[in-house]
C-alpha cells in the first residue's frame, strides 16, 4: 500500500503544513480534504493511506494547527479558505482538470463551503461530513463546550478535552486513537480555538453560502454528536443529497479507513446518486 | 523556525532549522529522551551563531515517522545521518547531544566519519550496565491508557508539577504534549538509550569530543564519559543546576558557541 507523505509550503502566515499521497497516473481531479477543529490533517491519515489511486489526495492542516504555523492574530473563515487556495495554488493543483474537489469534516466541512464560494468555478464536487445547520441555543452549548481553558498545573485543559474526547468516542473508537486526537489537539498550543472561533461566526452565513452553491454536494451523516443537526442542511442544498450512515461515528476514517476511502471516491463520483451499500 | 522533511531510513525524517542553511558549518542537535526537536525549541535561537541550527526528531517521534520494529540508538544515528547528507554543502556537521542524544551523537559520529566534525556531549548518560538494566526496566516500558486518564500521571509529573518552579507552565506543557504526541511507545528512547553498549562505543570514537557536565542530575556519568573516550575535553557548567535546554539555556549556549568558534 502506498503511504502518503508529508510536506510543507510557504504560506501567508508561514509554513503550511500538509499530507499528500500522489497517485501513479491520476484519473480524476485533485481532492483536498478538511479537518475539524482544534485537529489538524492527522484526520486523514489512515484515510489517505487507503485511497484508491486514482487520484492525488491533499490533506492541509490550518494555519494554527498541526504543525501550519499559526497567524499573528485570529483570522476568520474567509481567511481559512484563502489559506486553502493558497496551498492549491502553491502546489499547481489546478493545472491538469482546472479544478478540484473537496472533502471536508465538521467545521472542515463549513470552511469546505467557503472555498468553493471564493472560487466557484475551480471546485467540481463537495462531500460534506457533519455540517450541521445549529440553533441559537445548540451553538451556545457548542461555545461552552469548546470554551477554552486555561493552563494549570492541575491539567484542567487536558481533562476536560479527554473527558469530551471519550464522551463522543464513536464506535470502534480505541483509546490510542482518542489519546492520539488529544494530543494533536494539545499541540494547537493557547490559541486553539481560534479555528471554532471563525465557525462559529460563520456559522451564521452558513445556509446562506450553501444555497448559493451550484456545485453536486454529498452530505454525509454519520452518527456523531452532530447527527440529529446534520439533517438540517440538506434542505439548503440546491443540488446535493444527503446520505446516513448510522453505523459510523466520529473517528470513522480511523475506524473504516479502507471503507470510508472508498466511500468518499464513490461519493464524488456519484454525489446524488450513490448506491449505499446494505448493512 | 522552519520545518523540513528528508526521506529517511525508515521513512520520512523531520527536522526543524534556525538561521541559514546554506552558511557555515551546521550544528544539529539530538534530543533527550523522550522528546521530539521540541526540547531546543528555547535554546536554538542562541546556538544560531555564525553556523545554522538543525534538531532533529528521532523515529517514532515529533513528526519523524517510526521504524517498524523497536528502536535502537543505531536507528536514531541513521536517521540523523541521512539528515546531514542533505544539508546543503559539502562540510561536516558539528553535533551537539544532550542525554540520550548524547548516545545518537556518538553513534551518528561512528556510522558516518566523515559528515561529523566535533561532537559535544551535554550531560551524559553513562550508566554501569546494571544501572542501565534497572533504568530499561523503570523507564523503557509503554505508556497504559486509561478512561480517566490516570495512566498519564507519571508523566504529567515528570514534564509539568516536578518543572514549574524551573521554566514557564506554557514551556512544559509543550514539553508534555510532545512526550505524549508519541503515543504509548513515547518511552522507546529510553529503552534505546539503556540497552546501548556505552563503554565498547565511546571507547571507538576518534572526532573531536566535548564534554560538558552540568550539575542537572548527570554530573557524575558526564565525567566518567569524558574518561572514556581518550580525546575528549571536559567543561564543567556546574553553575546550571537543573531545566539544562531551558533556564540554563544562555550559559549553556554561550559556552557551546565559544568552543565551536575556537
Amino acid at each position: 500500500m502506498k503511504k502518503f507523505k508529508r510536506q510543507f509550503a510557504p504560506g501567508k502566515y508561514g509554513q503550511m503544513h500538509y499530507r499528500v499521497k500522489h497517485a501513479e497516473k491520476p484519473e480524476k481531479r485533485p481532492l483536498i480534504c478538511l479537518h475539524m477543529f482544534p485537529q489538524s490533517g492527522r484526520n486523514f491519515e489512515d484515510f489517505l493511506n487507503h485511497y484508491p489511486d486514482n487520484r492525488t489526495v491533499i490533506a492541509p492542516d490550518f494555519p494554527g494547527y498541526g504543525e501550519s504555523d499559526c497567524p499573528a492574530e485570529q483570522i476568520d473563515a474567509t481567511a481559512y479558505a484563502q489559506s486553502i487556495w493558497e496551498l492549491i495554488d502553491a502546489l499547481n493543483l489546478l493545472q491538469d482538470e482546472g479544478a478540484i474537489d473537496l472533502f471536508g469534516i465538521h467545521a472542515g466541512a463549513k470552511l469546505a463551503t467557503e472555498v468553493a464560494r471564493l472560487r466557484p468555478a475551480q471546485v467540481k464536487v463537495i462531500v460534506l461530513s457533519s455540517a450541521a445547520i445549529l440553533y441559537p441555543e445548540e451553538l451556545a452549548d457548542l461555545k461552552k463546550a469548546f470554551d477554552p481553558v486555561p493552563l494549570d498545573k492541575d491539567g484542567t485543559r487536558l481533562m476536560r478535552l479527554w473527558d469530551l474526547l471519550v464522551r463522543n468516542q464513536g464506535p470502534g473508537q480505541t483509546l490510542e486513537m482518542l489519546a492520539t486526537s488529544l494530543a494533536e489537539i494539545l499541540r494547537s498550543g493557547e490559541n486553539y480555538e481560534w479555528g471554532h472561533y471563525a465557525v462559529y461566526e460563520f456559522n451564521s452565513h452558513f445556509p446562506e453560502i450553501l444555497a448559493g452553491l451550484e456545485h453536486p454536494i454529498a452530505l454525509m451523516n454519520p452518527k456523531d454528536d452532530l447527527y440529529q443537526m446534520t439533517p438540517r442542511t440538506e434542505a439548503y442544498l440546491r443540488n446535493g443529497r444527503m446520505y446516513d450512515f448510522s453505523d459510523w461515528g466520529h473517528g470513522f476514517m480511523e475506524v473504516h479507513p479502507e471503507s470510508a476511502a472508498r466511500t468518499v471516491d464513490q461519493l464524488l463520483d456519484n454525489p446524488l446518486n450513490f448506491a449505499q451499500p446494505e448493512n | 523556525m522552519k520545518g523540513h522533511y528528508i526521506d529517511g531510513p525508515f521513512g520520512q525524517v523531520h527536522f526543524r532549522s534556525w538561521g541559514d542553511l546554506g552558511q557555515g558549518i551546521p550544528l544539529v542537535c539530538l534530543p533527550p529522551s523522550p522528546f521530539s526537536s521540541v526540547a531546543y525549541h528555547t535554546i536554538a535561537p542562541l546556538l544560531v551563531d555564525d553556523h545554522p541550527v538543525i534538531a532533529i526528531d528521532y523515529p517514532g517521534y515529533g513528526n519523524s515517522q517510526a521504524s517498524p520494529q523497536a528502536p535502537k540508538i543505531f536507528d536514531y544515528a541513521a536517521a540523523a545521518a541521512a539528515v546531514i547528507r542533505t544539508l546543503p554543502g559539502e562540510q561536516p556537521a558539528n553535533l551537539l547531544g544532550f542525554h540520550t542524544g548524547c548516545l545518537v551523537a556518538v553513534e551518528t559520529a561512528l556510522q558516518a566519519p566523515e559528515q561529523v566534525n566535533h561532537v559535544v556531549m551535554t550531560d551524559s548518560p553513562f550508566f554501569a550496565p546494571a544501572k542501565r538494566a534497572e533504568l530499561l526496566e523503570k523507564m523503557g516500558k509503554p505508556i497504559q491508557l486509561s478512561p480517566n486518564f490516570s495512566g498519564l500521571q507519571k508523566d504529567w509529573d515528570f514534564c509539568i508539577t516536578k518543572r514549574l518552579e524551573q521554566i514557564p507552565l506554557t514551556r512544559a506543557f509543550q514539553m508534555f504534549v510532545d512526550h505524549i504526541s508519541a503515543g504509548e511507545n513515547t518511552n522507546a528512547a529510553f529503552a534505546a538509550a539503556f540497552q546501548y553498549p556505552c563503554e565498547e562505543r565511546f571507547a571507538a570514537l576518534t572526532h573531536e569530543c566535548t564534554v560538558i557536565a552540568t550539575s542537572a542530575g548527570l554530573y557524575e556519568q558526564s565525567i566518567n564519559t569524558a574518561q572514556a573516550i581518550t580525546q575528549a575535553q571536559l567543561v564543567e557548567l556546574t553553575e546550571i543546576q537543573s531545566a539544562v535546554l531551558d533556564r540554563g539555556a544562555p550559559l549553556l549556549a554561550k559556552a557551546i558557541n565559544k568552543l565551536l568558534a575556537a
